[in-house]
């Protein structure tokens, strides 16, 4: 009797341990699927890095659909804008503008981008300001990008010459017909990087609705869509003062737009004095008392805007004013005192 | 009797039985590509070099010292590699702003005036590498 137990018992044992072994191998498998399967769930995501708007482009994007040809209409759009919207070309739609002692019938797109800079600049009682043509051309900021651009400070007189022929007060939209009075220029730089993350949004959006992504151009940051289809991207803020890539805060978005000016993007530094690109409009000079200011806004136009609007307007008076405009802000002052408006914390926590 | 009841228990996990073979075979194949996928992932790591939209180099980040950038015979900068990272230095551009900070510091590296970038590249697609964040503003 107990021979024949110990028996059954060993068959039990053999069974229970192939059962073991088959359960082993089938464990090992499923683990393997699930690793497989996790990494091909995922979004892959296609990217390209292009020139346009003076600065680098570069567009990250996952769709069900092509992705190559979503990347490709958006760089194609970016094109299209820097064409249209150049100061230095020839050929755009703000040279003649610029160069047209008559009125110009303009197109919808054009009408829309001044009427929105105009209301911009009301908004912010002209700190932000889209008729300084004279003044940035007179800097040499318009030419920066150019291999043979070579700096000079402009006199005082020059600059005196150059800020009685600026002022979005003496631009005139009426019916799509623009007319520039008193000898002004357009200069639509302030919000034509915005407009181009904002098309692009648009573009990838009908294009396929799921699409995830981002578009980054110059560090000026739109998303398309959250990472991997429901997870917050990460979005550093550049130390104005450290190395490239060192960063003071950090920030998680799912949609929307963030966008910094800067005076460490376009400069030039005579006799050790840095003259970056950012004029304020009072005084024809660049801004001394802000050295970066970014803007998290729904529309990346506006956030453009607003953040040249918050570097002139200081650290104080834009806390205050940005939420008002839709926007929140992160500023830092000459002396790299850091100030955040109160809603700008609710980006600091994935909500 | 504590001495008969030790070596069933050894018995029971006696290390090698048989079919346990096909057990550790499957661990194996799992750690060594595991291993393998990681290694290839760091490895694969290239500096794409693009003039003018026009891929001109490619640079293993294995390549240290300093590669020479030109375009239709005219130097435009140096790319220097070191350290698993990469740096323009000597560029020709007037403002010299393509030389702040690395590769993997800055997600890519951009001449404007010249039409240079460079970017790190892993499986044919540009990658930014940072643990901590995934894209930087300013």
């Amino acid at each position: 009797m107990h021979k024949m137990s110990s028996g059954n018992q060993n068959q039990n044992m053999k069974l229970s341990k192939s059962s073991q072994l088959l359960i082993l191998i089938f464990v090992t498998l499923l683990l393997l699927f699930s690793v497989f399967f996790f990494f091909r769930s995922q979004p892959q995501y296609c990217s390209k890095v292009d020139i346009a708007l003076g600065t680098t482009v570069k567009v990250v994007i996952s769709s069900q659909k092509d992705p190559s040809l979503i990347l490709e209409a958006i760089l194609r759009e970016f094109h299209r804008i820097d064409q249209k919207f150049s100061v230095t070309n020839e050929k755009s739609m703000i040279w003649r503008i610029n160069h047209s002692a008559n009125p110009v019938q303009v197109d919808e797109e054009t009408a829309f981008v001044i009427e929105r800079s105009i209301a911009l600049a009301r908004a912010t009682e002209g700190a932000f300001d889209p008729a300084l043509g004279n003044l940035i051309s007179l800097w040499g900021f318009d030419r920066i990008s150019d291999a043979q651009f070579q700096p000079a400070i402009p006199s005082d007189a020059q600059i005196q010459a150059a800020l009685e022929k600026s002022g979005y007060e003496h631009i005139r939209l009426e019916n799509d017909v623009v007319v520039l009075e008193n000898g002004i220029q357009l200069d639509l730089g302030g919000v034509v990087k915005g407009y181009a993350i904002d098309r692009g949004i648009s573009i990838a959006k009908e294009m396929d609705p799921n699409a995830t992504g981002y578009i980054n151009a110059g560090r000026d940051i739109g998303i398309i869509g959250p990472k991997f289809g429901g997870d917050y991207w990460s979005i550093a803020v550049q130390d104005p003062r450290g190395e490239s890539g060192e960063y003071i805060d950090l920030v998680y978005l799912k949609k929307g737009t963030i966008v910094t000016s800067g005076d460490y993007e376009r400069f030039f530094i005579i006799d050790g004095v840095r003259y970056h690109h950012i004029i304020n409009p009072k005084t024809g000079y660049p801004v001394r008392e802000t050295i970066s200011t970014t803007v998290i806004s729904p529309d990346a136009m506006d956030a453009d805007a607003l953040s040249t609007a918050a570097f002139v307007l200081g650290s104080e008076f834009s806390a205050m004013l940005l939420p008002v405009l839709g926007g929140q802000g992160l500023f830092v002052d000459a002396k790299q005192v850091v100030m955040a408006s109160e809603g700008w914390s609710f980006f600091k926590e994935k909500q | 009797m504590p001495h008969f009841i030790m070596s069933v228990e050894l018995n029971e996990l006696k290390l090698f039985r048989k079919r346990d073979w096909i057990v550790y075979l499957l661990l194996f194949v799992l750690i060594g590509v595991t291993v393998y996928t990681g290694m290839a992932a760091s490895k694969g790591t290239i500096v794409r070099v693009s003039v003018n939209g026009q891929m001109r180099y490619r640079f293993s980040l294995d390549q240290e010292g300093q590669h020479v950038i030109e375009c239709n015979g005219k130097k435009l900068m140096e790319l220097l590699i070191a350290d698993s990272d990469a740096k323009i230095i000597h560029s020709a551009c007037p403002l010299h702003l393509c030389e702040r900070g690395t590769l993997k510091q800055s997600g890519a590296l951009v001449c404007v005036p010249q039409k240079v970038i460079i970017v790190l590249e892993q499986n044919g697609e540009a990658v930014e590498i940072s643990d901590e964040y995934d894209l930087i503003t300013g």
